[in-house]
């Protein structure tokens, strides 16, 4: 009986064996974490480049042996090849630690990368078998792998700063998974933040809009804003407006868009909805008057209006559905997209047609000068 | 004078005499002979006083005992009472009747139960004339005094624990449970020690084919001595080679009549403040007294609680030693780099720094439990502190895994019951090699071997895991959850107990409802009885 068992345990644990063991031990202390990586065009392909915490100058318990380099907390590191493996194998070559890229948070893409199309570096990005979908996606002016190189004051390390403020409320996030999604569906395009270093300091100063996976251009200001209602992943931001005769600052806390397509023989109209609200955060007053909600939601309603139309403007004039209307009108009739729209969306696009109506509401007015019992109404 | 004479046939063949074998011996109606058997038994032991007196011009007659388990002073009061006997009344059925003031009695007819008796404190009265002798219980024994149980500290509770004395024991339960229903049912158990064991159960609600099959286990037991409840735990587990044990033990008389009253059986150990109760199923390990004595919310919560830290004692050295040599992508960025950062400097691998440290951890415990008492408890969380501090500095082992072994051994303490406690300390080392080698497949398998030993094992053929599998769903109320008093009105039913309910129905329909105030209605020419 007992033999038996001893038997069956012998062979269960065996059978472990087969799936996994210590071969593939892998300690801390011999794995270099990429936080980030870049990746823009080089001469002969591509040029990669990787940023490493070095765990010995982070503070912590000095002891025994462990690697340094000055006391800088991190390394950074980039190389030329033919393909991204190619000069991720050469950098392996030389770093005494095995790179391990399930922990990278953010990705850098150089802006001429971008240009020229973002699907050669997907294949590779998914191919990896330590990699995120979670990750996030960057474009940035002029070269990546110069930009990630940078001490910055608040973060430890660049990678952690950047990673900080896409999430933030500075732009639309977006990640390898849903770069992935978009560039693989007709009737839908890749938005990617674009990412400036002005006074050595990181800031977000647009959306990078792509037509087929090449960037075509950046939507900055008002059509980035009108970007936010569009892309259906709202981001709160801040809108000054002139009502009467003060000028207010106004959050914008919650938006949302809702589009039908409305068919007419071969012409299709788009008839975009959108909802906001927003929160009066500062008035600066001439008048010494309450400010009246109405005709600042007015104001906001007028500024959505036409950040948007510029937006479908400029959506149009770069053949980009970053807004995805496409995967709309394929919702409200696949039929027909599948049969006709689909095999020439890039020639319909720019001739669809849009009404754009918004529906703004502003609150909290507030006051601070006058009585409030006076200003009844 | 032939039973004698056989004795000692058979003494020159063997040189002892066990108490069963001198059942066979029986008493003569010579005062003579049997006192030199008797002398013959206890030749050189000091303590054994044989006395012998002549009843008031009549037949002669002795008394013995043992110095320090008889009452001296009693004894000498029957053996006055006899001198001073006017009729030389020599029938020791008239004396019992007439003379002899002791309310505990017992005749005896062969030396086996003579010496039994007298052995166990009792003194034995021959009178010439009489095959047979009466054993008159006059016990006194030394023995401590009821205080608090030492093992299970309560804050909310009765504060008295079991003593080593069998009588005063019995007598707490008994204190508890005021009903004829409780059986205490006697046994002796050790061919040198003759330890008295009492099986006790409630008659009517433990389970009859359960109170017979843990007396037939008892009873066929054949070993020299018994000193403590764990000689009986292991003689009569149903698997000898689990690490689980499969009866649980306490101290505390309430925990033992609220077991008797679910319907189950309790073995009390002369000379041992701990009883056994069985069937144990796995959920008690998470079941404190104190559980039932607060408000149910608060067992409950405190029950999940420790089920969490059941799965945090078992598997945190082990998953500790997975995510970091195999599964890195599991651990949050930053974490992972306060972890790298502290594990920099350390020389070894995270099995042999996790084995060092859980290793040094448990010697301190043990060190802590066999100092004396006082100094205990300090030196073993000092030492843990003082020692994990220093090899962090030395860079030996790193401070996540200083704080891995600090809450496993705070997770292990959690458990009320320490039988439960200790087999997890001890599965945790083969996980950890599980781990070492394999990663969390390695801890998978190894959750899902000892998972299945559980499903298997049996306490008295109950299964371990019951009542969640085989699942019985209406005793789910006391496993993790602690329902209210008003809605446990049944008996768990996996004990396949006699009588099911523990309410009447009217009163329980009626209460925790607040709908109607509770009343009770007296009827016409009833009278209170109170």
């Amino acid at each position: 009986m007992r033999i038996k068992i001893a038997v069956k345990l012998a062979v269960v644990l065996a059978s472990c064996l087969l799936a996994s063991g210590c071969w593939d031990r892998r300690e801390i202390n011999d794995v270099a974490f990429v936080l980030s990586m870049t990746v823009d065009l080089a001469e002969e392909g591509f040029r990669v480049g990787i940023l490493v915490p070095l765990p010995g100058n982070m503070g912590g318990p000095s002891g025994g042996g462990g690697g340094s380099g000055g006391d800088q907390p991190y390394t950074f590191d980039s190389e030329v090849g033919k393909t991204l493996r190619e000069a991720v194998e050469k950098m392996q070559n030389r770093s005494p630690r095995q790179l391990y890229f399930a922990h990278r948070r953010v990705i850098l893409l150089g802006e001429r990368l971008a240009e020229r199309g973002i699907r050669d570096f997907l294949d590779s990005a998914v191919r990896m078998p330590e990699n995120r979908l979670t990750t996030h996606l960057v474009v940035t002016k002029g070269e990546a792998y110069r930009t990630l190189n940078k001490d910055i004051k608040m973060e430890r390390f660049s990678a952690e700063a950047i990673r900080e403020l896409v999430q933030s409320d500075a732009t639309i996030p977006v990640t390898v998974k849903d770069v992935l999604y978009q560039i693989n569906t007709v009737g839908s395009d890749v938005r990617i933040p674009y990412m400036e270093v002005k006074d050595s300091k990181y800031q977000f100063t647009g959306i990078v809009i792509m037509s087929d996976g090449r960037m075509v251009g950046v939507a900055k200001g008002d059509v980035e804003s009108g970007l936010r209602y569009l892309c259906g992943k709202f981001v709160p931001y801040s809108e000054t407006l002139t009502v009467e005769d003060s000028v207010t600052s106004v959050k914008v806390m919650r938006g949302s868009r809702q589009v039908r397509p409305v068919i007419s023989g071969d012409r299709i109209r788009f008839d975009v909805r959108i909802k906001s609200r927003g929160v009066i955060m500062e008035v600066i007053n001439q008048g010494h008057s309450r400010i009246d909600e109405a005709k600042a939601g007015a104001a906001l309603e007028a500024k959505i209006r036409s950040d948007v139309e510029k937006t479908l403007r400029y959506l149009q004039d770069h053949k980009s559905d970053a807004a995805g209307f496409g995967q709309v009108l394929n919702r409200f009739d696949p039929l027909n997209w599948e049969t006709t729209w689909s095999k020439q969306w890039y020639s319909v696009f720019p001739q669809v047609e849009f009404h754009v109506s918004v529906d703004a509401e502003v609150d909290k007015a507030g006051m601070l000068w006058g009585n409030v019992a006076e200003q009844g109404d | 004078m032939e039973g004698v004479n056989q004795a000692n046939d058979r003494r020159r063949g063997q040189a002892r005499l066990s108490i069963d074998e001198l059942k066979k011996v029986p008493l003569t109606g010579s005062i003579d002979d049997n006192r030199a058997y008797l002398e013959q038994l206890l030749s050189e032991c000091s303590d054994a006083v044989i006395r012998e007196f002549r009843i008031q011009s009549g037949p002669r007659a002795l008394v013995v005992y043992i110095d320090g388990l008889a009452k001296t002073e009693a004894v000498d009061r029957t053996m006055q009472a006899l001198m001073i006997l006017e009729g030389g009344e020599s029938d020791l059925e008239r004396l019992i009747m007439t003379t002899l003031p002791v309310s505990q009695l017992n005749p005896t007819y062969n030396f086996g139960d003579l010496l039994a008796n007298v052995l166990s404190g009792d003194t034995g009265l021959l009178v010439d004339g009489n095959a047979s002798a009466m054993t008159m219980g006059y016990r006194d024994s030394e023995h401590r005094s009821v205080s608090e149980p030492e093992t299970e500290s309560v804050i909310r509770g009765p504060r008295e624990g079991f003593t080593e004395n069998l009588r005063t024991n019995t007598s707490m339960i008994r204190r508890k449970i005021r009903s004829p229903n409780l059986k205490m049912k006697p046994l002796i158990v050790g061919r040198e020690t003759n330890t008295n064991i009492v099986v006790s159960y409630m008659d009517g609600i433990a389970d009859p084919e359960l109170v017979r099959e843990v007396i037939t286990r008892i009873e066929s037991i054949r070993i020299d001595g018994v000193l403590e409840t764990g000689y009986i735990e292991e003689l009569i587990q149903d698997n000898g080679y689990s690490p689980f044990s499969q009866a649980q033990y306490t101290e505390r008389p309430d925990t033992v009549a609220a077991s008797l009253l679910e319907g189950r059986v309790a073995i009390l150990v002369d000379g041992t403040p701990f009883v056994l109760l069985v069937p144990i199923v796995f959920w008690q390990w998470f079941q404190a007294s104190e559980d039932y004595y607060e408000r149910f919310m608060i067992g409950t919560l405190l029950r999940i609680l420790r089920l969490i830290f059941f799965v945090v004692a078992l598997t945190t050295p082990a998953i500790y030693i997975a995510v970091t040599t195999y599964h890195q992508e599991m651990i949050p960025t930053n974490l992972l780099l306060s972890i790298a950062t502290s594990r920099e400097p350390i020389p070894f691998p995270a099995v042999v720094e996790a084995m060092i440290m859980e290793v040094a951890f448990e010697a301190l415990r043990e060190a802590g439990i066999r100092l004396p008492r006082t100094v205990g408890q300090a030196v073993s969380i000092l030492g843990a502190l003082v020692v994990g501090q220093a090899a962090v500095q030395a860079g030996i082992v790193s401070a996540a895994m200083v704080i891995v072994v600090s809450l496993t051994g705070i997770a292990s303490f959690t458990l009320p019951r320490f039988n439960g406690a200790i087999s997890i300390r001890m599965l945790r080392f083969p996980l950890m090699i599980l781990a070492a080698a394999f990663g969390l497949m390695g801890i998978v398998i190894g959750g899902l071997l000892i998972l299945g030993h559980m499903a298997k094992l049996r306490s008295f053929g109950i299964p371990f895991l019951s009542p969640v599998s085989p699942l019985h769903v209406k005793d789910l109320k006391d496993v993790i959850y602690r329902a209210p008093w008003w809605n446990m009105r049944d008996r768990p039913r996996f004990l396949r107990g006699g009588d099911k309910r523990r309410f009447g129905r009217k009163v329980s329909d009626r209460m925790g409802k607040g709908k109607k105030p509770f009343r009770t209605t007296v009827k016409q020419g009833e009278r209170d009885e109170n």
